[in-house]
C-alpha cells in the first residue's frame, strides 16, 4: 500500500514513570524477549504491510537504536529509494525542545512528511509490543472513510494511558484515561494510528499556527464531534511497556505458548538485527525449564521460568529463576538469582544472592558488577 | 581496476556422494553443519577474516541451494564494490563449452576472471573442509620461501596416514615427492587441499596441462607432480589446528559432535575469528519447557522442546521434540518433527523430515559387529511413520516414507 510510517520512539509524557531500563536508553530500544527490541514490532508491522518509506522520530538516549537499526538491512529497508530514515532532534533545531510532546515532534518533521508522495501515513509508537495487522488497519481506515483511525486493543494497561469508547459502527464516542495503577482490562489505545496524508498536514498546519503540542487533545479530543475517528480493534497480544513491572510481566508473558504463538504470527514475521551467535550450549550439569533461551548462551547452571538473552553464561551451581537476564550477562558459580532483570553486559559474581519480587524485581543497570 | 595481491578460487562444485541421501538434492558445501552453519561458511568465514576480499565460487553439481545461500555475499561481508563473491558455474562460449572436467579445468575456465583482477598469487581452496585458518599467514610462509605453488598440510597420525595424500618435504619445508594414500607412507604430513600459487606460474601450467590429451586436469593428479617434476620451487606449510574432511556420514557426524568437546579446538565463539553465516530472518529464541533432560548439546533460535531427553545432539533451528522421546548423540537439522515416545541415537535427521510417535532410529555401536554398524540417516522431508525401527547404516530417501510392509 502507498504508505509512509512514522514511528514514535518515546512516551512524550508529562509524568513518564520511573523505569530504570530506560533510563539510558530510547523505550523503542528496549531489550525483548530474548532477542528483540520492541521497535521491532512497529517496524515489521509496516514492513508486512509493504510500507518502505518509515521515519523514526527519537528524541534522546537513542545511540542503541542507531546500533540496533544499522542501515535498516534485516528489515529489508536499505533500499535505493525510500528506506528507514532517522529523524533526530539535531535535524530540527527549531524543536529542540521536542519534549513538548508527540505533536510538536511531529510538527518538527513536517518537511519529511511532506516531502514524500503517499497517500496514507501510518503513525506507531515503537515501545508497543503487538503484531498489528496494519495492512487490514488501513484497509478498514479506507473502507470507513475515516479521518483517523486509531488502533486499540482489549488489554490491562497502566495509568495515563488513553481508553477509548467506541460506538457499535466502530466510532470513537469518547476517550478518557485510566488514572489509577491497578491492572484493569479494557479498551486501550496502544499507539498505531492511521491518517491520509493530506489531512494530517492541513492538520499540521493548523497546529503549527496554533502551537498545539498534545496529539491525543488537539487531534483526537477536539474532532470526535465534528471528524470521523474511528476504533481498529487489534484482537491478538499487545502491551504498552511503560514501567519495570509491565515490562516484567510482559516477558514472562512469552513463556506461555499461546501468547508468544500470537504475537510472533508466522503470516506476520517479526524481524530483528541478526547477530552470528553460535547455538546455545548445555553443559553436562544444565537443568532447564519452561524458558525462553536465545543462542549463544553457556548454560552450565539451572534456569527455571526465565527469559535469556543472547550470549549469556550461567555458571556451574548457579540458580536462575523467574528473571531475565540480558545480552551477555553473566551469572557467577552458585549465585541465585531469583525475579531479577539483569540489563545488558551484568555480572553477578560467584555466589551472590539476587532476589525481587514480581511486583518490584530487582534490577541491575547496564554493564554493573554485582 | 585495482590490483588484487591475492583471490581465492573455491571449488565447490563435487557431489560429495559419500554423503549419499544428504546430498542429493545439495552440494557439498551447502551441506548444512553444527546448528546453523553450511560447510561452505568456513571457508568463505576463513576468506573474509584473513582480509581476502575477492573470492571466485565454482559451482556444478547441484547448485540451486548453494546459489541461493552465497546469494551477494554479505553474511561474509563479501558484497563489495570491488571484488566481493562470485559464483562461477560452467558456462557455454559460442559453440565450444563445457562441464568443469576436473579441478585444474575448472580454474583453466576461468582464467578470464582471475586476469580481471590481475592478482599476484591465488588461493585455491575447496568447500569440504571444516577447519579455521588464516590464510594470509599461509600467504607470508608463501613469499618468504620465495615459492611457486605452496600445499598447506595437517601433521596426522602416522598409521592413519595411508588415508591421505602425503607431502614428503625437506627440512626447510621443501617438496620433493607427493604420494596419494601411499601403503607405507614416509612422512606424517597430509595435504589439506589448500594451495597458494604465483599466479603466474599457475597460469602457464594449467594452459599445458588443458593441452595434454592424457591429463584428468586435477590439481593434485596432474598440475602439482607436472610442476615438481619440472623443478619448480613448492613448499609445504604447516598448519596446526583443527581440520576434518566432512565428504562421509561418519566424519560429518563426528565433526558435529567434536563441537559438543570442549577439549577439541575449535572454538566457534571466538570473537576474532567469527565463523560468518546466512541466518534466517525471523526465528524465535528457543523454548525449553517442562520436564526436558538436556546436557553437552548445542540447540538453536526457534526449537521447542517438551518432555524429552537430550544428550550429545546438536539441533538446528526450528525442530521440535515432544514427550518421552530421548536422542542420544543426534544431529537434527532445521525444521524436524519428532513426536511423542521416540529413541533416536547415533543418527543425523536431516531438514524438514518428520519421525512420528514411538519410531526408534540408529543404535549404539556397541552391540554391532564391524562393518554392521554406522549412523543412521534420515533424508530431508522424509516421514518415518509411527512406530517405525530405522537400523543403524540405514538410509531414508528423501521425501520419502518409511512405513511397514
Amino acid at each position: 500500500m502507498n504508505a509512509l510510517g512514522i514511528i514514535f520512539c518515546d512516551h512524550y509524557s508529562e509524568n513518564t514513570p520511573k523505569n530504570e531500563l530506560i533510563q539510558s536508553r530510547t523505550p523503542a530500544a528496549l531489550p525483548y524477549a530474548g532477542r528483540y527490541r520492541t521497535i521491532d514490532f512497529a517496524l515489521s508491522g509496516m514492513v508486512n504491510a509493504g510500507i518502505s518509506d518509515i521515519g523514526v522520530i527519537c528524541k534522546e538516549n537513542y545511540g542503541s537504536l542507531l546500533d540496533h537499526l544499522g542501515s535498516g538491512e534485516d528489515w529489508d529497508l536499505n533500499r535505493r529509494k525510500g528506506g528507514i530514515m532517522l529523524l533526530t532532534p539535531l535535524s530540527r533545531p527549531e524543536h529542540t525542545t521536542a519534549t513538548r510532546g508527540r505533536l510538536d515532534a511531529l510538527r518538527a518533521v513536517k518537511g519529511f512528511i511532506a516531502g514524500l508522495n503517499h497517500e496514507l501515513v501510518v503513525m506507531a509508537f515503537g515501545g508497543t509490543v503487538a503484531n498489528i495487522d496494519l495492512e487490514a488497519m488501513m484497509e478498514e481506515h479506507l473502507k470507513n472513510d475515516a479521518y483517523l483511525t486509531v488502533a486499540y486493543s482489549r488489554i490491562p494497561a497502566g495509568a495515563g494511558e488513553m481508553m477509548v469508547h467506541s460506538m457499535a459502527d466502530g466510532r470513537i464516542e469518547s476517550i478518557t484515561y485510566k488514572q489509577s495503577g491497578t491492572r484493569e482490562v479494557g479498551n486501550f489505545a496502544i499507539g498505531a494510528y492511521v491518517m491520509s496524508k493530506k489531512d494530517l498536514m492541513e492538520f499540521l498546519e493548523e497546529a503549527d499556527n496554533n502551537d498545539y503540542t498534545n496529539m491525543n487533545r488537539e487531534l483526537i479530543q477536539k474532532n470526535l464531534p465534528t471528524r470521523k475517528i474511528c476504533g481498529y480493534e487489534h484482537n491478538g497480544y499487545a502491551r504498552i511497556i511503560r514501567t519495570v513491572e509491565e515490562y516484567y510481566a510482559a516477558s514472562m508473558d512469552m513463556l506461555d505458548p499461546k501468547a508468544k504463538m500470537d504475537l510472533f504470527a508466522a503470516e506476520r514475521p517479526v524481524y530483528t538485527k541478526v547477530k552470528d551467535s553460535v547455538p546455545t550450549l548445555y553443559d553436562y550439569h544444565a537443568i532447564v525449564e519452561n524458558s525462553l533461551i536465545a543462542d549463544g548462551c553457556t548454560i552450565k547452571g539451572t534456569v527455571k521460568n526465565s527469559v535469556i538473552f543472547r550470549g549469556v553464561t550461567v555458571e556451574e551451581g548457579a540458580v536462575v529463576e523467574d528473571s531475565i537476564l540480558m545480552q551477555r550477562s553473566v551469572v557467577g558459580k552458585n549465585a541465585k538469582v531469583s525475579r531479577t532483570i539483569t540489563d545488558k553486559n551484568v555480572t553477578v559474581s560467584e555466589d551472590c544472592e539476587m532476589q525481587g519480587t514480581a511486583a518490584l524485581p530487582f534490577v541491575i543497570g547496564k554493564g554493573k558488577k554485582v | 581496476m585495482k590490483r588484487k595481491e591475492m583471490l581465492a578460487m573455491l571449488l565447490a562444485g563435487g557431489q560429495g556422494s559419500r554423503l549419499y541421501v544428504l546430498t542429493q538434492e545439495m552440494a557439498k558445501p551447502a551441506v548444512p553443519f553444527g546448528g546453523k552453519y553450511r560447510i561452505i561458511d568456513f571457508p568463505l568465514s576463513n576468506c573474509t577474516n584473513s582480509g581476502i576480499d575477492t573470492v571466485g565460487v565454482l559451482t556444478q553439481y547441484r547448485p540451486l541451494e548453494l546459489h541461493s545461500y552465497i546469494g551477494n555475499g554479505q553474511p561474509w561481508d563479501l558484497d563489495r564494490m570491488n571484488g566481493g563473491v562470485h559464483i562461477l558455474p560452467p558456462y557455454v562460449s559460442g559453440s565450444t563449452g563445457e562441464w568443469y572436467a576436473g579441478t585444474a579445468n575448472a580454474i583453466y575456465q576461468n582464467i578470464e576472471f582471475i586476469e580481471k583482477y590481475n592478482p599476484e598469487y591465488v588461493l585455491i581452496l575447496s568447500g569440504d573442509h571444516v577447519y579455521k585458518m588464516d590464510y594470509s599467514k599461509m600467504l607470508a610462509f608463501h613469499k618468504e620461501k620465495n615459492a611457486d605453488a605452496t600445499i598447506a598440510t595437517l601433521q596426522v597420525p602416522i598409521e592413519e596416514a595411508s588415508r591421505f595424500g602425503i607431502i614428503n618435504a625437506h627440512d626447510d619445508d621443501c617438496i620433493y615427492e607427493f604420494e596419494e594414500k601411499p601403503p607405507h607412507p614416509k612422512s606424517d604430513r597430509a595435504s589439506m587441499g589448500i594451495y597458494v600459487f604465483t599466479w603466474e606460474k599457475l597460469r602457464k601450467y594449467l594452459i599445458e596441462d588443458e593441452a595434454d590429451p592424457n591429463s584428468s586436469k586435477d590439481f593434485g593428479k596432474d598440475v602439482l607432480p607436472k610442476m615438481l617434476n619440472a623443478g619448480e620451487r613448492m613448499f609445504a606449510y604447516p598448519f596446526e589446528g583443527y581440520w576434518k574432511d566432512v565428504g562421509t556420514i561418519e566424519s560429518l557426524w563426528e565433526a558435529n559432535m567434536d563441537l559438543l568437546n570442549p577439549k577439541i579446538p575449535l572454538n566457534m565463539s571466538d570473537p576474532d575469528w567469527r565463523i560468518y553465516a546466512r541466518h534466517d530472518h525471523n526465528l524465535m529464541p528457543q523454548y525449553i519447557g517442562k520436564n526436558v533432560q538436556i546436557g553437552e548439546s548445542m540447540v538453536t533460535e526457534n526449537c521447542t522442546l517438551n518432555g524429552c531427553s537430550l544428550w550429545y545432539s546438536v539441533l538446528f533451528n526450528g525442530v521440535s521434540i515432544e514427550e518421552g522421546t530421548s536422542l542420544n548423540s543426534a544431529v537434527v537439522m532445521q525444521g524436524a518433527k519428532i513426536g511423542k515416545n521416540c529413541t533416536i541415537k547415533y543418527a543425523i535427521i536431516a531438514n524438514d523430515a518428520v519421525i512420528e510417535d514411538g519410531a526408534v532410529i540408529g543404535a549404539e555401536p556397541e552391540h554391532y559387529h564391524d562393518g554392521e554398524w554406522g549412523i543412521a540417516v534420515i533424508g530431508s522431508g522424509a516421514v518415518v511413520k509411527a512406530g517405525q525401527v530405522v537400523r543403524p547404516k540405514e538410509m531414508i530417501k528423501p521425501n520419502t516414507v518409511k512405513e511397514g510392509e
